[in-house]
């Protein structure tokens, strides 16, 4: 859930919602005289706030602007779980990134790789670069798209069917699965259309979108309700990973399952049910791999 | 005069003003906020703690508070200061 | 001396609270009897007129019900012509007053006031009166006890000055009807029985006989005719909307999730809902399992507002016992549903008599402005002593109610909800079984069922005390707040008992 860095009274309270990653915003939200005053709200908020399970990104300003070098300064030191940067266009950036984050952690005694990076892919220019991208840095866990941005990159309008992003969207999740990344939707505006919001993250999931952005509370179980396991893909779950127990101890190479061979990206889609299972509380605990 | 300004009148935030004084006029500080009595204190130990820190010994700080927690007065206090010059004004 | 709840009473106030309701014993005063004279004129020609003819002098008792809230215009119009005749000295027993009714300070300076009994006190005139504007301290009772204090004779009314939106010339009053309609009229209906005399202020006078009629013309000695009896947009809002406040709609999923979970959601189940927006927005989750289980309410109580009279609607509550109505909506419920019950505030609440409502009621959902760690709730004074709210019917539907929930924020801007120690008890621990934040749930150990079985449900459980260290971790510790050793208010139980008082605020 995006939250704006210059807003106290939204960031004290940001944290009770269920959010997966509360994403503080230094970019587009924060006008630029208040950029300094933004940077330390959230290197405090991270500092003073008790965040609990839930993880912290910052969305530093693009690598076009003179700020983001000072944001990554002030910020790293705080241990922020993430951090995004808009408008990615090129592997360069990201390794440049992925160096001036290494100087900070070491600088401020921090384990080297331990603040990892999201990029959001708000050009077309970045688009086609988005494998390179993806893979540039082992600190990168996900790619999102940058809908409001791209959208104004390509020349059209931003529209509630979003067919002007199909392609976008449909190539930004073929590098995320090659590059072996998460892949995040664009957030939807219109907080009160609740209808419309459902079927752009029921759209996305059916893309194979990981997860989606969100600006406001009430959008939070929208997407947990969508992305959640069914009843039938946890069970199924549960019985892939009996069954690599099984085979484990009895050190047999060749499992099967129902007649069906359980290769290696079966037992990973398994894993993956499982753990969004348990993050949504759906199972008690993920049967021992 | 030499003075900024961090902050803004919203629900749960704080203005803070800063307004260099001359060497030797030490530390002034005017708390407005409809908390005085539970956080009056507070927010002015939190004030002396970071202009120690920060190294500013003459300055005039007026807080018009909106019961503000204390992440964010200790923000824009520090937003305050960097506006002001930061540490060049002492020297 | 302290009190059963640990509260510092000087003994001379009069009984301390021992815990226990105590039991009453006597007989309760009775209205005085009049001749009423074929076909005479009961409508005088202005308030002054009643005055006069009702007899007041100094000294005396006046009362008002406070149906017409920030909207009223009674209070002032009566204590104009007070004034102007020179009378003073007086007791004010309304059953509440609002932000409005600030002008009261002068009236206290003046010494036309120098006493009053009321639940509620608020804006400026709260602040005054904590800082000791009033001689003798403010006696606050809650919307049971103050019935049972009229019943009983120690609130004897002399005059009792009822604003009524609909009347007719005999006396006969409802509050349904006419531009300044409020809906139900229960609070006043207790004064009109017992005060010596009863002077009806209408703006809408109407045929003999009105329909419906709550307060009879038996009852009520004069009638006025005035432009208005207050501002519609103060009285009541149009629609009352559910809250959107993210905050508060998580506190009312966590809240429904308790009463759900509770073994009381059956079908049959009764309640009462605060007006607070997280006690409304309970609402919209209960509708929803209750229409899944096909559960039905026996009765709802309050304080009834829109979102509360579509559930009658809906047929999701069977029946609504109404004590006042908040909304437009609510009112147009009284007025054409015959399963919506007016009720007066002694039927509601009066602990000594055979029956109260909150003697009948399964859930409650209450707010508070502080609650400690031994559960008791504050709904009266802010954490610097400032008087601002009322005493209302919380203690009241708290004792009564199986299970008594409050909802509440962890912490308001700065100041944390859940303290060490409240600085006034409104409603004693023993009556609260479970407090609801946004951040956790807390429950009273003497519940031990209830824990395990929300702690079964997976609900965030805390002690008090973790609450209490959540809170302040947020906000800091805050100083406490020294008041003066002046008493300017004593806060009674609903059996007449002290319970707590207010010290005088310092600056």
């Amino acid at each position: 859930m995006y939250v704006p860095g210059n807003n106290p009274n939204m960031m004290a309270d940001c944290m009770i919602y269920g959010a997966d990653v509360i994403l503080f915003d230094l970019e587009d939200s924060v006008p630029l005289q208040e950029k300094d005053a933004a940077r330390y709200l959230v290197e405090y908020a991270l500092r003073y706030l008790d965040f609990s399970n839930t993880e912290v990104a910052i969305r530093i300003n693009g690598m076009d602007t003179p700020y983001w070098e000072e944001d990554i300064e002030k910020i790293i030191p705080e241990k922020p779980d993430m951090i995004r940067l808009p408008k990615a266009e090129t592997k360069e950036q990201i390794k440049r990134l992925d160096e001036e984050i290494s100087k900070i952690e070491e600088k401020s005694g921090i384990k080297v790789g331990n603040t990892k990076i999201m990029v959001s892919i708000e050009s077309a220019k970045g688009l086609k670069n988005a494998y390179d991208i993806a893979t540039a840095s082992i600190r990168l866990q996900a790619i999102a798209i940058g809908g409001e941005d791209f959208t104004a990159d390509l020349g059209v309008k931003k529209t509630r069917e979003g067919n002007e992003l199909l392609v976008a969207r449909g190539v930004l999740v073929l590098a995320a699965k090659a590059a072996k990344v998460d892949v995040i939707d664009s957030v939807f505006s219109d907080v009160n259309d609740e209808e419309g919001f459902r079927m752009e993250t029921e759209k996305a999931k059916a893309m194979g979108f990981t997860g989606k952005s969100v600006i406001n509370p009430r959008q939070i179980p929208i997407v947990h309700d969508v992305f959640k396991p069914t009843e039938e893909e946890i069970q199924e779950a549960i019985k892939i990973t009996q069954v690599i127990e099984e085979a484990k101890k009895k050190g047999s190479g060749v499992i099967s399952l129902n007649g069906k061979m359980v290769d290696k990206p079966i037992v990973e889609k398994a894993e993956r049910v499982l753990e969004l299972a348990k993050a949504l509380g759906l199972v008690e605990k993920v049967a021992a791999c | 005069m030499i003075s900024s300004k961090a902050g803004t009148e919203e629900k749960n935030d704080c203005i803070i003003e800063l307004e260099a004084l001359e060497k030797g006029e030490g530390i002034e500080i005017e708390i407005e906020s409809p908390i005085k009595k539970q956080f009056g204190r507070h927010i002015k130990e939190t004030i002396l703690e970071i202009l120690k820190e920060r190294c500013i010994s003459n300055v005039k700080v007026r807080v018009t508070d909106r019961k503000a927690l204390d992440f964010s007065i200790r923000a824009r206090l520090e937003t305050a200061i960097d506006r002001l010059g930061g540490e060049q004004l002492e020297a | 001396m302290l009190n059963a709840i640990g509260r510092e009473i000087p003994e001379s106030l009069g009984t301390l609270y021992s815990g226990h309701m105590q039991n009453p014993s006597g007989r309760a005063k009775g209205h005085i009897i009049k001749l009423s004279r074929p076909h005479e004129d009961k409508v005088l020609p202005s308030i002054k007129e009643a005055i006069k003819q009702g007899g007041l002098k100094d000294g005396m008792t006046i009362s008002f019900h406070h149906h017409l809230r920030e909207g009223d215009h009674v209070i002032n119009m009566v204590l104009a012509a007070i004034d102007e005749l020179g009378i003073k000295d007086l007791k004010l027993a309304p059953s509440s007053l609002n932000k409005c009714h600030d002008f009261l300070i002068d009236y206290i300076k003046k010494g036309v006031i120098t006493s009053i009994e009321t639940s509620g006190l608020r804006g400026k005139l709260g602040e005054e009166i904590s800082r000791g504007l009033l001689e003798k301290p403010v006696i606050i009772r809650s919307h049971g006890g103050r019935p049972r204090a009229i019943e009983s004779g120690e609130l004897h009314i002399d005059v009792a000055f009822i604003g009524a939106p609909c009347a007719d010339d005999r006396g006969n009053l409802n509050g349904v009807d006419g531009p300044s309609a409020f809906g139900s009229i229960g609070y006043a209906m207790v004064d009109a029985k017992f005060a010596d005399t009863v002077v009806g202020i209408t703006d809408n006078l109407r045929k003999y006989p009105i329909e419906p009629i709550s307060i009879p013309s038996t009852l009520v000695d004069y009638i006025v005719c005035v432009d208005s009896i207050g501002d519609p947009e103060g009285i009541v809002s149009g629609a009352t909307r559910l809250t959107r406040s993210p905050r508060e709609i998580l506190i009312a999923e966590m809240a429904s999730k308790v009463i759900l979970n509770s073994g009381l959601f059956e079908d049959g189940f009764s309640m009462q809902m605060g007006s607070g927006g997280a006690a409304l927005a309970v609402i919209r989750h209960l509708k929803d399992a209750m229409k899944q289980k096909n559960i039905k309410a026996s009765f709802g109580v309050g304080g009834i507002s829109g979102p509360y009279a579509k559930m009658l609607e809906e047929g999701l509550v069977e029946k609504l016992l109404d004590v006042q109505c908040f909304d437009l909506q609510a009112v147009e419920s009284l007025r054409n549903n015959k399963n919506h019950i007016e009720m007066d505030a002694s039927y509601y609440a009066n602990a000594y008599n055979k029956d109260c409502v909150v003697n009948n009621l399964d859930i409650a959902i209450l707010s508070a402005l502080e609650i400690d760690t031994n559960f008791n709730v504050n709904v009266m004074t802010g954490s610097d002593g400032t008087i601002m709210g009322a005493s209302g019917g919380h203690s009241d539907a708290a004792y009564g109610a199986k299970l008594t929930i409050v909802t509440t924020p962890l912490a308001r801007g700065r100041l944390p909800i859940v303290v060490d120690k409240v600085k006034t008890v409104i409603t004693p621990g023993g009556s609260i079984d479970v407090v609801v934040t946004e951040r956790g749930i807390a429950v009273n150990p003497k519940n031990k069922d209830l824990e395990q079985k929300l702690k079964d449900a997976k609900l965030p459980i805390y002690s008090i005390e973790e609450l209490k260290q959540k809170a302040e971790k947020i906000t800091g510790k805050p100083d406490p707040v020294e008041s003066g050793d002046r008493i300017v208010g004593i806060v009674e139980y609903r059996d007449g008992s002290i319970i707590d008082v207010i010290r005088n605020m310092v600056d």
